[in-house]
């Protein structure tokens, strides 16, 4: 027999009462009189949560609650509703230790493996069409806010172009559908080059006077290519999707201190994926690079001569704000920075180390005369 | 008068909560409206007055076609924003059209699915009082806010030629500026005034009316005066921060630094391991004053809402939520819950450093840290949140001498839940707090 609360139908006035089951049948004393007898497959009662209030619904809508979960679990004979099985689950510490294991694991394959594939997919299933609309008014935006006019002679662009069309475009295996496009600016002395969905290829005005020969501005021209072609804007766009949405469900009811976390633990996760985007189109540039007999060490070569170009223009930089000290430790945390993989994971690109030294790789298979690359993973 | 308890417990919502995420997780997302529909269950069913205690009632089935809406619209809105600008802001003021809407239904939905000593809520407020409260007081008052502004720019433009502000326009724009400010802070005051009116005297509890009769005037004092606390501590703490961070670093070259950034981005990167104390020092000050400021405003305007509101003039309600201890529990849950995630940062770091990235070793153990940090830091979550509850309501005091017994369920058709959800996808979080 268990102790409870007896409510009529909607009432809040309550009163003492006891339920006894036996057989199948149940009988409910209520402090104030009612009785009530019937069969207890009439009867509703609710899913156990907790050790909160069980509501023994009868059949003209009354109630009786209460906190005695255990016997009324007894009486039910554990049936085999889902809820139940809910319950079993949280109640055993075991399973608890279990779910947790599955969770993380879960969580971690599935922003590992699953939104990267699953975007590309997406991406790919997309028509070109897409790629032309979010890129639609980029160009015109970094015009008017980041980029200025290029101030190359019309000879070289024209050279560069030139060799673009022919030689470059036709690597790509849609050529055909993307149109590419190439475009000069000049971005406050930065050596760059960036690829919009669209086909359009930006190089910065720094980029081209670095450039020490043409296979190095190709090398460079083909990992853009390989942006476009593997339509990394598009899966970068459906991933931070996937990200936003993964996240909000999770954390529906996480306050704004929390939001820090989460928001630190997105912009690991899409920086992580931004990388291997950059990684892919290096890939790509070097296969091509082969294909079209370019050695890849031209890519390492630019690469590393941007790379000390933006160093050296920092230190500059800072010595005319005559910031002599801060210049040094910056340096040296420069150094740090390229060789700590702590910060690696902070950073859109991969370290250019790493890039320079599978570079070289593709560089050997180059000096051999191979048209394609088995590479060993590195450490 | 009486208090409210919680008899909730940290382990035992930290397994519900954990299988919740679990499920929700193994079924992408589609356990979620069960998942809530258990924590609401539990939390709610775990407050108690007067050996009597709330329920939540709706069922998982009931919110989740609502939720495949709110879901599918969010994952709309998510797209549009980043493919095109234009289109995200046309769904974006779609949804402002339709939130007083939302809210409406979200208040009708959540207190009718709400019972107290088995007599429900419920909500009487009129869609178009949830139009006037939240769309056209606030646009209103925002276009008051812009005008203000723009008669102020316009003033010290006449006053000055073309020339360098003279000394009486940079008089008339500071007198301006604290205008403008106090007639934001006003504002908000007579925003708040209006919709916690709307949503207190509309709701029921069975046949009963809930009453209430606030003014703008206290509601005012308390914000302007958490705004002005929030200021002075704001300001102390960067002028002690300047100080200590001066001692040790060179603070003219933080100028030269954002200048440097601004020019080439790419060296953000090498100053950010410099730029990180500096930013985590006034990242916490804000946090700090934020918590300490926000937790004045809410216990005293809590205080002055509970002491002026009535069930049918009958039973009063108060609140003895203290400033003090609402900072002290939002700090230092703040702290248990960032803590072990920065902990867990740190040992990666170790780990990595030891290892090196991809070796396997280093992946094996960063598994089981991740996997330890999971269980921590929902440890720590689950108490935080359970720890916040119990803080509320027993700070929450209801005069139960009348009693309840009187009290019946009103008969009314059952609700969808669309608003519901909508409100919830969007975090559009609203309802009576207890």
């Amino acid at each position: 027999m268990i102790h409870g609360k007896w409510h009529a139908e909607g009432s809040a006035a309550q009163q003492d009462a006891s339920l006894n089951v036996k057989d199948g049948l149940y009988e409910l004393h209520t402090k104030e009189g009612h009785c009530y007898r019937g069969k207890i497959a009439d009867l509703k009662i609710s899913d156990r949560l907790g050790n909160i209030e069980r509501n023994v619904t009868l059949e003209d809508g009354s109630i009786f609650a209460s906190p005695n979960n255990d016997t009324i679990d007894r009486w039910l004979q554990k049936s085999s509703s889902v809820s139940g099985f809910i319950h079993r689950i949280e109640s055993n510490m075991k399973w608890v230790v279990t779910g947790v294991f599955i969770t993380a694991l879960f969580t971690f394959g599935f922003f590992k493996w699953g939104v990267p594939w699953t975007s590309e997919k997406i991406a790919h299933a997309l028509p070109h069409k897409t790629n032309e609309l979010i890129a639609l008014n980029t160009l015109k935006f970094f015009d008017k806010y980041l980029l200025g006019k290029s101030k190359l002679a019309d000879a070289r662009k024209k050279q560069i172009r030139s060799r673009f069309v022919t030689s470059l475009v036709p690597l790509g295996s849609n050529s055909k559908t993307i149109k590419y496009k190439l475009h000069f600016r000049n971005w406050h002395g930065i050596p760059n080059a960036l690829a919009l969905p669209s086909g359009d290829i930006i190089l910065t005005d720094k980029f081209v006077e670095l450039c020490a020969n043409q296979d190095e501005m190709d090398s460079v021209i083909l990992h853009e290519i390989g942006h476009v072609e593997r339509r990394h804007s598009l899966t970068t766009l459906i991933e931070s999707t996937f990200i936003t949405v993964s996240v909000m469900l999770v954390v529906g009811d996480i306050n704004f201190l929390g939001d820090m976390g989460v928001g630190l633990g997105s912009l690991l996760v899409s920086t992580a994926y931004s990388r291997d985007h950059e990684s892919q189109a290096d890939e790509f540039a070097f296969k091509k690079m082969l294909a079209a007999r370019i050695d890849p060490v031209s890519f390492s070569n630019i690469m590393n001569r941007m790379t000390n170009h933006v160093t050296q223009l920092t230190k500059e930089r800072k010595k005319k704000a005559g910031e002599h000290k801060i210049a040094k430790s910056g340096k040296n945390k420069k150094n740090k920075v390229d060789e700590n993989s702590y910060w690696d994971y902070l950073s859109s690109h991969p370290v250019t180390s790493k890039r320079v030294l599978l570079a070289n790789q593709y560089s050997e298979c180059f000096k051999k005369g191979l048209t394609t690359c088995q590479i060993s993973p590195t450490k | 008068m009486q208090a409210l308890s919680f008899d909730g417990k940290s382990l035992e919502y930290f397994r519900i909560w954990i299988v919740n995420i679990l499920l929700t997780i193994v079924t992408v997302g589609l356990y979620f409206p069960w998942a809530k529909v258990r924590t609401n269950r539990y939390f709610y069913a775990n407050s108690k007055l007067d050996a009597r205690n709330f329920e939540y009632h709706a069922t998982g089935k009931q919110l989740f076609f609502g939720y495949l809406i709110a879901m599918g619209l969010f994952v709309l809105y998510s797209i549009l924003q980043q493919i095109s600008p234009r289109l995200g802001l046309i769904l974006f003021v779609a949804f402002l059209l339709a939130l007083p809407w939302i809210i409406w239904r979200s208040m009708i939905f959540g207190l009718r699915m709400t019972s107290f000593s088995n007599v429900r809520f419920g909500f009487a407020g009129k869609l178009g009082r949830a139009y006037l409260n939240y769309l056209i007081m606030p646009i209103g008052l925002y276009v008051l806010f812009f005008l203000l502004i723009v008669i102020t720019v316009f003033a010290m433009k006449t006053m000055n030629g073309t020339g360098t502000p003279t000394g009486p326009a940079i008089i008339l724009g500071v007198i301006m500026g604290i205008v403008t400010l106090v007639y934001s802070i006003l504002a908000f005051a007579y925003l708040k005034k209006r919709n916690t009116t709307y949503q207190l005297s509309g709701t029921r509890y069975g046949q009963g009316l809930f009453q209430t009769g606030l003014k703008v005037g206290p509601l005012f004092k308390y914000t302007i005066l958490g705004v002005l606390f929030g200021l002075i501590g704001f300001i102390l703490f960067s002028v002690v921060a300047a100080l200590i961070l001066s001692a040790f670093t060179d603070l003219g070259s933080l100028g030269s630094m954002t200048k440097i950034a601004k020019e080439n981005p790419e060296m953000i990167k090498t100053m950010l391991p410099m730029l990180m104390p500096v930013i985590a020092a006034l990242y916490l000050g804000l946090i700090l004053v934020f918590v300490l400021a926000g937790s004045y405003v809410t216990s005293r305007q809590r205080r002055y809402i509970y002491d002026n509101t009535t069930l049918d003039g009958k039973i009063s309600f108060a609140s003895t939520l203290k400033a003090r201890s609402l900072a002290w529990v939002s700090l230092t849950n703040l702290i248990a819950i960032v803590l072990p995630l920065i902990a867990a940062g740190i040992l990666f770091g170790i780990i990595q450093a030891a290892y090196g990235p991809g070796n396997t070793m280093a992946i094996i153990l960063s598994a089981g840290l991740g996997l330890v940090t999971v269980f921590v830091a929902g440890l720590v979550f689950c108490w935080a949140k359970v720890r916040m509850a119990r803080l509320m309501l027993t700070g929450t005091h209801v005069n139960t001498q009348v009693g309840f017994d009187q009290y019946v369920t009103e008969k009314q058709s059952q609700e969808s839940s669309l608003g519901d959800q909508i409100g919830d996808a969007f975090n559009v979080d609203i309802g009576i707090g207890v």
